[in-house]
């Protein structure tokens, strides 16, 4: 597969009481169509700031961002984050909601309910086209966020940690309905990032997982899950990568 | 009129999660287990199974929570299919059809919130009136049936004519 995203020595500082500290040491690593990748790490690595790198909006402090081969500055038309607290305007209702990005993007009003009921329809938000923020859910604002990010139609999908937020059966009814929509076919997306630090839902939904170590941020592992999907999280296979890049995370902190 | 029931607190994803949930245990598990293994408090958790049994999707015996048919297809379903197994359970809940009752016997097809709140009132006690309103929008809305427009404070009849 060929590949979308490369990060070259990306590097952080942070200027903290007249010192630069090192959020994020250069950090390489590929994507390639076709893969989900987690980001996981203790919290404070960095990992979240990786994330706006990525889709252009922080500029790192050196080191270059390629999409497509091609170095990238500014921010990315390619790339759509997924929130975890969802970033709705409360005085929209669902469909203003989802269609604004491309109202910012100059599309038609035609054409963005055309999409707009495409999406809503993909994410399962029929039925609440008009309802407004506060009357929804968790779960709801959620797949209004992700319809948001879907409707511009990247190719690569950012989610920082996008069901944190979430109590545990909503949750798990999101990660199936993601895997259910990457599988589907049905999507421009060619790629997903996600960062969480739940390493459970990591080894669940992903191709790879890439490991950060915090103070200062780097790659300490990137871990190929090879288990067909839908993924047994009682099985033995599962349970020994949990405890691979549980260790990993641990001895990270330290 | 029949006797009302009130509607749990909870959300269609709540619902459809311990569903998912439940077929990854094969279909049958205990319920202090599953409190136990997403450290849930039993609380939050009797809800939800009420949600589900309500709705036939899931049943108690003996302390264990066991997927029904009807869950296990709802489970297996994309999102339209599980839109309609929901339709046609709502339809069957003397609350669901009351409302419909209304709906359907009433001019545009729609009542004013407040006015479909009294009404509940006079059926169950006043905390379990907002909490069943809330849910017969949210679950009405997720299958479709009903509609709430927030401007008017309107419910409306969505679909269920098309049958």
């Amino acid at each position: 597969m060929e590949e979308l995203l490369r990060l070259k020595d990306v590097t952080q500082l942070f200027p903290l009481k007249k010192k630069n500290v090192v959020v994020l040491d250069k950090i390489s690593f590929s994507v390639h169509e076709g893969e989900f990748v987690s980001l996981v790490g203790p919290s404070g690595c960095g990992k979240s700031t990786l994330l706006r790198i990525i889709a252009g909006l922080v500029k790192p402090s050196s080191g270059s961002i390629l999409f497509r081969n091609k170095e990238i500055h500014g921010i990315n038309l390619h790339v759509s984050i997924v929130f975890q607290t969802f970033g709705l305007l409360p005085w929209l209702d669902v469909t203003e909601n989802i269609t604004l990005g491309l109202e910012a993007r100059g599309v038609s009003l035609k054409e963005r309910l055309r999409k707009a009921f495409k999406y809503i329809d993909l994410v399962g938000l029929e039925g609440f086209e008009e309802a407004y923020p506060r009357e929804l859910s968790g779960g709801m604002k959620q797949r209004v966020g992700i319809a948001r990010a879907l409707v511009m139609e990247p190719e690569l999908l950012l989610m920082d940690e996008p069901f944190s937020a979430l109590d545990a059966f909503t949750a798990q009814n999101l990660r199936e309905e993601i895997l259910r929509l990457w599988s589907s076919g049905k999507l421009s997306l060619k790629s997903i990032i996600m960062v969480t630090h739940n390493i459970e839902e990591a080894i669940y939904l992903s191709d790879r997982i890439i490991v950060l170590s915090t103070h200062p941020g780097r790659v300490i592992g990137d871990i190929h899950i090879p288990m067909a999907r839908p993924r047994d999280r009682d099985s033995v296979e599962f349970t020994k990568l949990y405890d691979k890049i549980y260790s990993m995370v641990v001895m990270a902190k330290i | 009129m029949d006797d009302v029931a009130p509607l749990p607190d909870v959300e269609i994803g709540e619902i459809i999660g311990m569903l998912e949930y439940l077929k990854e245990e094969g279909g049958k598990t205990d319920i202090y287990e599953i409190a136990d293994d997403l450290n849930l408090e039993i609380d939050d958790l009797v809800p939800i199974i009420k949600a589900a049994e309500l709705l036939g999707f899931a049943n108690v015996e003996n302390g264990d929570l066991i997927l029904t048919k009807l869950g296990e297809e709802l489970v297996n379903g994309d999102e339209n299919k599980r839109k309609i197994l929901f339709k046609e359970s709502l339809k069957k809940l003397p609350v669901f059809k009351k409302v419909l009752d209304i709906l359907l016997s009433s001019q545009e097809h729609s009542i004013d919130k407040h006015e479909l709140l009294s009404m509940l009132k006079q059926e169950m006690p006043e905390d379990e009136a907002n909490t069943t309103l809330r849910s017969l929008i949210n679950f009405g809305r997720y299958a479709e049936l009903i509609g709430y427009n927030p401007e008017d404070k309107e419910i409306y009849l969505d679909k269920i004519m098309e049958e």
